[in-house]
Order: C-alpha cells, then structure tokens, then sequence
C-alpha cells in the first residue's frame, strides 16, 4: 500500500471521524461562548487525548481549535461580543450588519471565508512548512518590532471618524497595557500595592466589558428606541457568498497569504494577522468610508486571515518545534507523548502520519461547512428573545466569561471597569477598537524594543542592520508617511493646473 | 455627555501629565538606557502631542460652541438610575459571590436586572431560575469553571 | 407551628446539614481544584493536567486543573496558600516561590504552604546555536572571560527568571563578574532558543528539555546540564562538573503543595494517592515522552529541597542586585 493510502485509511477510520464530529461540535460550542477561547478548548482536550491514537488525538485538536477560532465570530456578530481577540478587528462591521437586517450576509461571509482561509493556510503547510519554517527562523526582536508597530498603525486605518480621538484609545490601550509586572524588566507599575494587578490587565475580561457591558449599559439608557435586531435566516446562507467572492477576490488571496505568513511566526498569530488585514482592507479598499459600518469587504480579508493564521501556526510548530500560538504549544506536548517529535525529519520519516494529520487538516476546515451552519442556525435563535430578557442574559454571560479568564473574581471587577469606560469612550465618539489594539499589542512593542536594544547595547540603528528587519522598517516608515505624500503630490498637482 | 475636542484635549493633556509623573519612579535597568520607565514615557509624550491637537483642532471647528454637549438621554432621570442600578447590581454580585455562591448571587442579579429592564417579576424569575442552572450546568460542570461554592447552598455539582 | 411539627422538622434539616459537611462524610467529597500558576500549554500546566488526570482515578472525585497566571507565578502561589485548608484546593508549586519574596514581590514565602511531594525535576543546562564557534561549555566560558563584556549575551526567561539565575550563579561559580553577560529577557525558553537561532543571542541556559526538538533538527547544540549525572535524553551531553569542573548545580522542580492546616485524614489520604500517581505508569510514560525530568520526595525531603534552593537562590539574587 503506498503511503497517501495508508493515510487515508488512518483518517477515514469510523472512530477518527466520529472523534473530529464530537470535538467540532465541542470547539463550537466553547469558541461560541465569549470568556471561553480555543486554546481553552484545546487544553481541555489534552487529558482525554491520552487515551486515544495518535491520528485520533491530533485530528480532535485540530478540529476543536479551527471550530473554537471560527466560532468566535458568532457572538460577535449576534451581540457585538467578539469570541477571541483576532475577532475583534471586525465585530463593528459584523454586528452592524445583523442590526440591519443583513446577518445572513454577514455570518455567512465569516463562515466561508474562515474555510476558505483554513483550506489555504493547509496547502501552504503541506507545500511550503520546510521552507517558511527557515524563514520564521530567522525573526527576531528587531523583526518583530516592527511588524508589531505596523499592526499598531493599524489603530490609525480602522478608526472611523476624527484621528486624534482614535488615537486617544489606543493611547488608553496603551496604559492599561503596561499594568503589572509581567513586562521585560519585571518590575510592577501602577498595581497599587494589587496581587492580582501584578499579572496585568487580561485583554479578554477588558475586551468583553469594552463590547458588551457597553451594549448592555447603553441599552439601559436608550435601548428602547434602538429597537431589536432581526433575527438573520440560514436559508441561502452559504449561495449567498458566491457573489461576494466574484467581488472581492483580490482581498480573499490576500487575506489567506498574509494570514498564513503572519501564522506561520512564533512571535505573531491570529490576532495581529485579523488586524492588520482588516486595517489593509480599508486602506486599499475603494470604499474605505465604508468600513465600521457594516461592510462585508473587511469580513473577507480578516476573516480569511485570522483562520490562515491557524493553520500557518502548524509550520514552525512541526518543522522545529516552536510553538507558532498557544494553541500548537499544547499540540507539540501531545505530539511528543504520541510518538511523534517534530523536527525536519518527521516528514520524511513518519510520512504516513504527517500525511494523515494533513487530511485531517483538510477535512476539519471543509467539516466547518455543516458544523458551522448548524451553529450559526441554532445560536441565531437567541435574537428571538426580547431584549429585555435578553440584555440581562447577556449580562450574566458577561460575568461568566470574565471569570473563567482569572478563574476568579478579579476578572469580573476587570470586565465592569472596562464596561463603564467602553460607554463613556462610544458616548464621546471614541472608538473601541484601537483600545483593544492597544492592549493586545502594547506588551509585545514593549519586549521587542527593550530586548533589542538590550542585544544592541542601545544602538537605534540596529533596527535596520538587519536584512528583514530593515525592508519591514523601511515599510513601516512608507506607510505613515503614504498619506502625506500624497497630499504633497496632490497639492503640487493643484497648483500646476 | 458628549465632549467637545477642546475638552477631550485638555484631559488627554492632563493624563499625559499624571502619566509623566507616576513612571519617573521607575528606573532603567542595569546597565541600559532603558527600562521599566520607557514605555509610560512614550505613551505620556504620544498623549500630550494628541491632547495638544486635539486642543488646536477644537480651537478651530469649535469657537462659540459649548466645551460639552447634553445628549439626549442625559435628560431623563431615569436613563441616569437603570445605569447606576445596574453598575451596582453588579457590583452586589462581586462583593457577594464568594459568600453566598454563584447559584444564588447570579440569580439575585439576573432577576433583578430583568425587572429593570421592564420585565414582569414572574416570568423574570422562571426564566432567571433556567438560565441560573443551565449556565451553572455548562460552565461549571461541562467546562470546569471553579465556580464559586458559597457558603450554604451548593448545588451537588 | 408547634414544638411537635419542629422538632421533626430541625432534626430533618439537621441531617440534611451533616450530609452535606465535609467534617462528617469521608473525604474527598466533592470535586477537587488543583491551582496552576502558570498558563494553558506550558510545561507546569502539561504536568498539572496528567496529574490531576490520575488523582482523579484514585481518588474518586473529579480533579479540576485552575490556572491562575500572572505576576511570575505570584497570583496564583497566593491563591494556593489563601486557599481554605479543606483538602479540596490544592496547587502545584514552581521554583519562583522561591524567588518571587527576594524580589519583594510578596511576602510569601514556601513556609506558608504545605508541600506534599515534590514530582519532577529539570535540570538546567546551557545549550548555543549550531554555528556559534564554541564546541564545549569550556570554550564558551573562555571566551566570556577573554573578550570584552556583553559579547555573548543570553536569553530564556523573563529578567530575573529562573533562567537568569541559573546563567549567573553559573558564571560567578567560575569567577566571571556578572555584568559580563548581559541577560536578554524573553516570555519562556521556546522564544529565547528562537532568538538564539536567529543570531539575536549567543546562549539559553535553559532546560534541555525545552530545547529538545531544536537539538534533535541540528540546529542547537547543548554543551552542559547543570546536574549530578548525566540526563537519560541526552546521553552525549556531559554535566557542568565534567565540562568546566564547576559545582553549581540547579534544577527547576514542580511541588504539589496545599495550604496550611489541612485535616489530617485529607492530608493523609492526598499524599497517599500523590505517590501512588507518581509511580503509575500514566504519569511515568508520559514524563518520560515529554522529555521531562522524574524526581519523587516525600513531605519532609521536598520541603527540605525547597529550603535549600530558598537560600542558594537567595545568595545569587542578592550578589546579582536582583533582590530587594
């Protein structure tokens, strides 16, 4: 029997199938449900794959944890209360469109394009995992510094409305960010004298009070002349998006290969990849004035990104080792009780295996198809509840969720602080988005440039010693200055005519 | 309340301010020119340079106009209240939620705020009671979320 | 109501009450928390969930792995040792405890706690990358001390991190100053052994464990292992007294430890089902695939270990400046 035979017999064994039904349905669930992540799902998994086949446990984890990333958009487009972090970057346009009675449209994109970016993303792990994982390798500090400001500029794109005050949320980001002690220098700022502020401020209790508790409070004051949002209908959910790939090809492809890229480095996953494709949406869209207000495009880019980035996640993961997100640091664990030590050889010399975990790689991402309709069908009729019922719910799911983050009460104060300020901020017209930015990527810009200038003794050129990290500066820098540029070339042009 | 820029301005500023302050007793570490301190510095400078365009900008757009705008619910007393009570219902929650338990306090909270937000006290209790209990259910027992016990009453999950 | 319908009544509700308190029914009655100070997927959260994975079986009760991260291990080191000593919490333990109230980060110290066995050991080493010039930890250490200071750097944990440590007390063990190799602080060993790859450091002192996969694709080559003998998954790889003729020795551990004052029957029964779990098959196999150093103690050995690595890390801290 040839090896992709012998494969294919693993995977399309009756008790490996059922196994990746019964975990998909569990990443569902527990991506679903906002507090809960995928690396949640997965480390839940871990104790009972011990007892499963290598094939078995490996096809549960990668089912569960593709199902949790998708499944994170769901709540997000429902109730405005994004699942995970990397679905944040585009919750506004998602939960807008469901308020206009587009949810059909807009869930339906999430779905497609999340299989769509997973299906990518694993043909790229199957063709290219040897040679990506070189160059993965050879990020360091100074590299990642600079994709991390790049995502940071991002605040500046997907803000909608005045500059200044989306750059006041990622400053009020910024700060929360730098709570605690766990920065490059180990020293505690601004705890107060707090156990628990020492470990900071965690970017999921903070994000759901800033998303939902804000809902909730602004329905308090006014709801009653917002009126509910439509429940969307499944029906056609799936035909519907075949006109949005005709439209939007261009950002499809690119979502899925910066999504991968951005996977595929240790330093940098799903989050920063949703983010600076959708931030690279709006800035090459010919609508950009669009975006925040329920505009489909973002959805494709980012949607296709953040799944990409799952799967990319896989290439250092296998070829080295490196864990490329939280996700795959259980999965090398697991790996490693199953006999099977990643490393460069495991291509060659465990062929059947690596090509069995492809199949299924393949088959959790096409599997999302069914199982997500079903997710999306079921979960759609809780916009059937009043609001009125339904505001407190969400409340309590607020609470829950919070807690399950700190597994303790810490999480809830977090999640309510951040609730008030979120209202306050989107009664004064200051976005909520470049604030999670802010939080999500203020640690990093702050390891990455203390780190480097540790290495190079405080020398600022270091930045650009460095072949990589120099074309990504010197990227950096184009971008901000694109716009006055342009408005340089404009008015000369002005003043010729 | 809507804040003009000309306000927003001058509270960034302040921040930046408050900020500056608080991160000179951080110190670089040994050996470097940079620490601890670097970061609340950059966002200090960042925030000063905002509130100043912020400042400029209202300047500009705003002259005549009030530093702050009454929204439209500002108005209604008892826009004021629902908010204040639900901060304080959840509040209750925090405070009380290691002593009496999640069953109870969650059900106290939920019941509450769905009276509240105008629904009728007995169907707001049926429905809290089932929530209360799936959630428990689900998060608790399936996920294995500590949640809190309390004191007296612990459901045998 | 009178006294004959209340009495019954009291005497059901008093029966009711002792049913339910732990004081009375045999213990473990309801479902366990094991604390995990650090995060999902790292080593001490792989370790605490095939642990409480087998304490479960033995003990009959389901035992749920908490993780409350934060602070290097402080957020949740407290929640142990705050923890109502009722044999229903109970917490995994690391090295920082005995770091963290050097640091004046706590005034938590190991003897707030209960240890009740200590489950594993890894034992630091120093590992460089595949092209760096220096062949053994022999050469490395001369070129330390022959070059100008921060020529070789290294990197592994967090800035004063157990990694750290061991770097210094490594290096003063051979008389090299401390500020000769300056420390770039990383989040873990998997992100300072990629820098190192990457060119951006020269060394990670860090287990050979976490470098394994690394090590085995050729690209990171381990030079020393700061144990007494040599580690069953590294045959090749000699201790630091063979290399360099140094003493200093340090192993990160991981404890099962629980609040003070716990019941006796508790304590008993916990300990009992802990060195039972330790010797399963499950819990061997597993550390063994993983790469993971075993090393049992009892009560009072893992207590005595823990004391002194207190001091020794202590000494370091303290001549290092890290300490408060």
């Amino acid at each position: 029997m040839s090896v992709l035979a012998q494969s294919f017999a693993m995977v399309f064994d009756p008790q490996v199938l059922m196994v990746m039904v019964l975990s998909g349905a569990f990443g569902l669930f527990v991506g679903a449900i906002p507090g809960l992540t995928a690396t949640m799902a997965t480390a839940l998994l871990v104790p009972i794959t011990f007892f499963m086949e290598p094939i078995a446990a490996i096809a549960a984890i990668v089912t569960a944890s593709a199902m949790a990333i998708f499944s994170g958009d769901i709540p997000g487009a429902l109730l405005r209360i994004p699942g995970t972090p990397a679905s944040a970057a585009y919750v506004e346009d998602a939960y807008r469109m469901t308020r206009d009675g587009r949810g059909q449209e807009g869930l339906g994109a999430l779905l497609v394009f999340s299989v769509i970016g997973g299906v990518f993303g694993t043909i790229i792990l199957i063709l290219a995992s040897p040679l990506l994982a070189e160059v993965a390798l050879k990020f360091s500090s100074f590299e990642y510094f600079w994709l991390v400001l790049l995502g940071l500029s991002a605040a500046i794109f997907v803000s909608p409305g005045s500059v200044p005050r989306g750059l006041v949320a990622l400053l009020i980001g910024l700060v929360a960010a730098s709570v605690g002690m766990d920065n490059p220098t180990a020293e505690p700022r601004f705890t107060f004298g707090n156990v628990d502020l020492l470990g900071g401020i965690s970017f999921i209790p903070a994000m759901i009070g800033l998303f939902a508790l804000a809902e909730v409070l602004r329905y308090l004051v006014r709801g009653h002349k917002l009126g509910a949002p439509l429940r969307p209908s499944t029906k056609g959910l799936l035909r519907s998006q075949i006109p949005v790939i005709r439209r939007y090809p261009k950002q499809m492809l690119r979502g899925n290969i910066t999504g991968t890229l951005i996977g595929a480095l240790p330093g940098a996953g799903a989050d920063i990849a949703a983010w600076i494709s959708y931030a690279m949406s709006k800035r090459f869209s010919r609508e950009p004035e669009k975006f925040g207000t329920g505009h489909v495009e973002g959805l494709v880019e980012a949607g296709a990104s953040n799944n990409a980035a799952v799967s990319g996640a896989w290439i250092p993961a296998l070829v080295f080792g490196i864990p490329g997100d939280s996700i795959t640091a259980i999965v090398i664990g697991v790996l490693y009780i199953k006999g099977m030590n990643p490393g460069p050889t495991i291509f060659i010399n465990q062929a059947e295996l690596i090509n069995a975990l492809f199949i299924v790689f393949l088959l959790a991402n096409l599997l999302m198809i069914p199982l997500g309709w079903l997710a999306i069908r079921a979960s759609t009729t809780i916009l059937a509840v009043p609001q009125k019922l339904l505001m407190p719910i969400i409340t309590l799911f607020c609470l829950v969720g919070a807690f399950a983050i700190t597994n303790s009460v810490f999480g809830i104060i977090l999640m309510l602080g951040f609730g008030i300020l979120g209202f306050l901020m989107e009664e004064n017209d200051i976005p909520i988005a470049p604030a999670i930015l802010g939080l999500v990527l203020g640690p990093l810009l702050e390891q990455h440039f203390i780190t480097s200038m540790i290495k190079s003794d405080g020398h600022l050129l270091a930045f650009f010693e460095r072949p990589i990290a120099a074309g990504l500066g010197i990227f950096t820098i184009l971008v901000w200055c694109a716009p006055l540029v342009r408005r340089i070339l404009f008015r000369r042009k002005e003043a010729l005519t | 309340m809507r804040l003009g820029d000309r306000a927003l301005g001058v509270l960034t500023l302040l921040g930046a301010l408050a900020l500056y302050f608080a991160s000179r007793q951080f110190s670089p570490l040994p050996g470097q020119k940079y620490g601890a301190e670097t970061l609340p510095m950059v966002i200090s400078g960042l925030a000063a340079a905002v509130g100043i365009w912020l400042i400029l900008q209202g300047w500009v757009s705003e002259r005549g106009k009030p530093l702050a705008m009454v929204t439209d619910w500002a108005s209604e007393p008892a826009a004021w209240g629902r908010i204040a009570a639900a901060i304080l219902l959840i509040t209750g929650f925090i405070l009380a939620v290691d002593w009496l338990g999640f069953t109870l306090s969650s059900l106290v909270l939920l019941t509450a705020l769905m009276l509240l937000t105008g629904a009728r006290p007995l169907p707001a209790l049926a429905l809290s009671l089932v929530t209360v209990l799936v959630v428990q259910f689900a998060f608790g027992r399936l996920l294995l979320v500590p949640l809190p016990r309390g004191e007296f009453l612990s459901l045998p999950w | 109501m009178d006294r004959r319908t209340v009495l019954p009544l009291l005497a059901a509700a008093m029966t009711l009450a002792g049913w339910a308190s732990p004081a009375l029914a045999e213990y473990p009655e309801r479902p366990i928390e094991l604390i995990v100070p650090w995060g999902a997927g790292g080593g001490t959260d792989a370790v605490g969930r095939i642990f409480g994975q087998i304490l479960q079986e033995e003990l009959g009760k389901p035992v749920n792995v908490v993780n409350r991260t934060g602070g290097s291990g402080v957020v949740g080191h407290t929640a142990i040792a705050r923890a109502k000593p009722d044999g229903y919490t109970i917490g995994v333990m690391t090295i920082e405890i005995d770091m963290m109230h050097w640091q004046g980060l706590t005034d938590l110290t190991y003897q707030d706690f209960d240890i009740l066995a200590l489950v594993n050991a890894d034992p630091g080493g120093i590992m460089v990358a595949e092209d760096a010039p220096w062949k053994t930890a022999a050469e490395l250490r001369d070129a330390i001390k022959s070059s100008p200071p921060g020529t070789v750097k290294a990197s592994g944990t967090g800035q004063g991190g157990i990694w750290h440590l061991n770097m210094l007390g490594w290096i003063m063990s051979e008389g090299i100053p401390i500020d000769a190799v300056p420390f770039v602080p990383s989040q873990g060993a998997a992100a300072g052994l990629t820098d190192m790859v990457a060119g951006g450091v020269g060394m990670v002192p860090s287990s050979l464990a976490e470098g394994r996969s690394l090590i085995e694709a050729g690209r990171v080559r381990a030079l020393a292992s700061m144990s007494d003998e040599r580690q069953a998954l590294f045959p090749d790889v000699p201790t630091l007294k063979e290399a360099t003729g140094s003493d200093w020795k340090l192993s990160v551990w991981r404890a099962i430890a629980a609040p003070k004052d716990m019941p006796a029957e508790a304590r008993d029964k916990l300990i009992a089902a802990i060195e039972k779990a330790y010797n399963s098959d499950t819990y061997q196999n597993f550390m063994k695939e993983r790469g993971f150093g075993l090393r049992w103690a009892g009560p009072e050995d893992a207590t005595a270990a823990v004391a002194a690595d207190d001091a020794s890390l202590g000494e370091v801290m303290k001549k290092a400046g890290l300490a408060k």
